[in-house]
């Protein structure tokens, strides 16, 4: 009998799913100015009140325009990740969502199949795109010869830069020119005598404020897993695609011996790898220099942030990896009813000055005022809508603040042109072979990084022990499935060509 | 001479062992008070000495400030105390009448379909649905996004609770008086409310603390439905402010320098103490009010002369 009605309540259970998933408005007759798409869109950041204001102010824009609606749905920093994994995994209908190297992973994602494919869509609506970004945005984003998402027109490199407290060094009697720019580790090494300075001038002050949860990156290399401390970089020189195991390459670990020196001499806190972040040292201006990421006029903002000057030197080119072009990106679910309309509107988004003005910046007369007409000051009621910017497209049609250059954008362009694209661009590393020797060799990893990084451990005693850990771990069997990878993807790209 | 002859009472024990279990339970109150004496002191700590000393239980300098942040995000606490309130209240007042009510079916042994409900609420103690599941139903066949019901209905019916009290109603032996009630003509809804609900304080307060609890902790519902900030619950609200500073930090290499300008926003390490501070306050100062119930209703389970 138990068995007879557990089967009952099953047939019924199914037949209820049944009658939702029919009781759908028929999307295919949708996407007019009467009969609105509505696109369900996640996005990343702190939800804000006045965000239904600003939806609706849109939506009367983009009804007549493109025949939609949107529905936007904020999701806090932290959470994003964990959220957008149920989302995905239990097929909720949306239509588009923030997609990213960092949170939302957008290679593991894209080769699940979670995403609409986009290469056709983006030739039939997306012209306005193709125009914007820099080729090297969807060059890199392509897995397989196929996009997925839509990076955001930004910064497209990663340049490292060492920050320096300025009214400090003023103090102290240096120069940033006392610094050598653009030189790798000589350029690390010649912060010494300056953060030697910050040490004996007060003793309650970090000098070089690194710490345990940092990434590091190196401006000549481009590491296979986007991650320095897994195995498995190509140095970046045209046609060089040889994968090697960075931890036995002497320019890598000369790093770990500066940072050891530097641990020794005082310069680095005693528990850095134990720190998660440097922001309150930061905030209370206790600190000589550390390291960084660049993009224009970055020292403003870090200055504007911190209430004090701070500048920087960059110790690298800017490089355009994986990485670095999938910083912010939009994609659309392959489960939306009607990705066309979906694409139209993230071409919109891209190209239009006032949508996308509006959904960063809010409402003309509430959140900001103009004062100018590609300029605007933010009013009273700007702290009911902070948007992330760099999250909702192309920001290189959005509104200058008071601060910022007549040339902000311009010379944004102007750097990302600079920036060297590595000659791995494009090549997503698949995991799944390698997954049982890649989780060990993440244990390994996670063990030694922080404190190496960090100039803890002392690379003379850990460095070969590391090795020796990774080697059990199956290393050769991990590099040398990067490297023929690798191999495969030149030849496909070459016999593209 | 002969003292330690002397005949103790029964359940009494000796002087050692009463000091040294004494001291063991002191040690353990002390390893419960310390996080939160340590929270105290971060939140009034100056940024300052945080940045140059770390956490320290007595920071070299003093500050304020951070209480100055609560006054920013004041209205936010306000409203996300309200919905942490009234989700607790509502929640668990809906709780514990749906967990008697079932309990008390199954309790009786006159109700027919007793094994067959039995067998239905014990099947989710053995095997779950999972959260795919979970979430899929609960968004698109009730539409839970952004209401309360969403906060309230995932924690209403526990398996485990109900058969706890089932076992506490059938223990209880109020058999002959639902006899007695049904000869002088009481329905069954008078019975229940008005001689099994009285008579059953205990274990329905135990259980309604238990349930009390978690709904005041529960923040995982609200991450999987509410975006909206003014539904979002004070632990929900809590956690976000905790975890976002970190978050950022660490990403901050790939989310570029922009990272920088979502920072400017963030409270400081004092600041996201204070919030825990004053968000845990109150429910301890409500907890000696519990705490009478909380004592009978351990005995529950215990012997019954």
């Amino acid at each position: 009998m138990y068995i007879k009605f557990t089967l009952k309540t099953f047939l019924l259970i199914a037949s209820a799913s049944i009658l939702v998933s029919c009781g759908r408005n028929d999307a295919a007759a949708q996407g007019t100015p009467k009969n609105p798409y509505k696109i369900v869109w996640y996005t990343i950041g702190t939800p804000q009140k006045d965000i239904k204001i600003v939806e609706a102010k849109i939506n009367e824009y983009t009804k007549d325009k493109i025949g939609a609606v949107l529905d936007i749905r904020m999701i806090d920093w932290a959470n994003y990740n964990q959220k957008m994994n149920v989302v995905l995994i239990s097929g909720e209908s949306y239509d588009i969502c923030f997609t990213s190297s960092w949170t939302n992973y957008y290679e593991q994602n894209a080769i699940k199949g979670a995403f609409y494919p986009l290469n056709e869509l983006l030739d039939e609506y997306g012209q306005g795109i193709k125009n914007a970004l820099n080729p090297a945005f969807l060059k890199g984003a392509k897995i397989n010869g196929e996009l997925f998402a839509i990076p955001a027109n930004k910064e497209i490199g990663q340049q490292i830069v060492y920050r320096i407290n300025y009214p400090l060094m003023e103090k102290l009697g240096c120069s940033m020119s006392d610094f050598k720019t653009l030189s790798g580790i000589e350029s690390l090494k010649s912060l010494a005598p300056y953060l030697q300075k910050v040490k004996e001038n007060d003793p309650g002050f970090i000098p070089y404020a690194v710490f345990g949860n940092m990434v590091y990156i190196l401006g000549n290399m481009d590491f296979i897993l986007s991650n320095s401390g897994f195995p498995g970089a190509v140095k970046i020189e045209e046609g060089n695609y040889k994968v090697f195991n960075q931890f036995e390459d002497p320019e890598f670990t000369s790093y770990f011996d500066v940072h050891h020196d530097f641990y020794k001499k005082g310069y680095i806190a005693a528990d850095a790898a134990q720190i998660q972040d440097n922001q309150s040292i930061i905030v209370a201006g206790k600190w000589g220099a550390d390291m960084s990421q660049y993009q224009p006029f970055a020292d403003n903002i870090y200055s504007a942030q911190m209430g004090y000057t701070i500048k920087s030197f960059p110790a690298f080119k800017p490089i355009i990896t994986n990485n670095s072009v999938e910083g912010s990106m939009m994609a659309i679910s392959i489960n939306s009813k009607r990705p066309d309309i979906v694409m139209k509107f993230l071409n919109l988004l891209n190209t239009d000055k006032y949508a996308r003005n509006l959904m960063q910046f809010g409402i003309e007369g509430i959140h900001y005022k103009k004062t100018a007409s590609n300029k605007i000051e933010y009013l009273g009621a700007h702290s009911n809508y902070e948007m992330p910017g760099f999250s909702l497209g192309n920001l290189f049609i959005t509104y200058l603040l008071p601060g910022d250059p007549d040339d902000k954008w311009e010379q944004f362009e102007k750097w990302n042109k600079s920036a060297t694209p590595s000659q791995t661009l494009g090549f997503h590393f698949n995991p799944s072979i390698v997954s049982i020797e890649l989780a060990a060799i993440t244990s390994v990893s996670i063990q030694y990084a922080r404190g190496l990084f960090t100039g803890q451990s002392d690379p003379k005693l850990y460095v070969p022990k590391l090795i020796e850990d990774l080697k059990k771990a199956g290393l050769d069997k991990l590099l040398a499935e990067e490297q023929r990878q690798l191999n495969e993807w030149v030849a496909l790209t070459k016999s593209e060509q | 001479m002969f003292n330690y002859l002397k005949k103790r009472k029964i359940l009494e024990i000796s002087k050692g062992s009463n000091i040294i279990l004494n001291l063991i339970m002191l040690i353990l109150s002390l390893l419960c008070i310390y996080p939160m004496i340590f929270v105290f002191m971060i939140s009034i700590s100056s940024g300052n000495s945080i940045a140059t000393e770390g956490y320290r239980l007595i920071p070299s300098e003093f500050s304020l400030s951070a209480y100055g942040y609560m006054f920013k995000i004041g209205q936010q606490i306000l409203q996300s105390y309200g919905i942490t309130i009234i989700v607790t209240v509502v929640g668990t007042v809906f709780s514990v009448l749906i967990t008697a009510l079932f309990a008390y079916a199954i309790s009786r042994d006159d109700f027919r379909f007793r094994k067959l409900f039995t067998f239905i609420i014990m099947l989710p103690l053995l095997f779950s649905g999972g959260l795919v599941p979970f979430y899929m139903i609960s968004t698109q066949l009730l539409h839970f996004r952004n209401s309360l019901l969403g906060l309230i209905m995932p924690l209403a019916l526990n398996s485990f609770f109900v058969l706890i009290l089932r076992t506490y109603f059938k223990a209880s032996n109020i058999k002959p008086l639902i006899e007695a009630a049904k000869i002088d003509g009481a329905g069954e809804f008078r019975i229940f409310f008005q001689i099994v609900v009285p008579l059953s304080l205990p274990g329905l307060a135990t259980i309604a603390l238990f349930t009390a609890l978690a709904y005041w902790g529960d923040w995982y519902n609200a991450l999987l439905f509410i975006d909206e900030p003014s539904l979002t619950p004070i632990q929900a609200m809590l956690m976000n402010i905790q975890t976002n500073l970190q978050f950022i930090v660490q990403n901050s290499s790939s989310m570029s320098a922009q990272a920088f300008e979502i920072l400017k926003n963030m409270p400081t390490d004092s600041a996201r103490m204070a919030v825990v501070v004053l968000a845990t306050v109150p429910i301890i100062f409500a907890y000696p009010f519990f705490q009478r119930y909380f004592i009978q209703g351990l005995t529950v389970g215990g012997v019954k002369d």
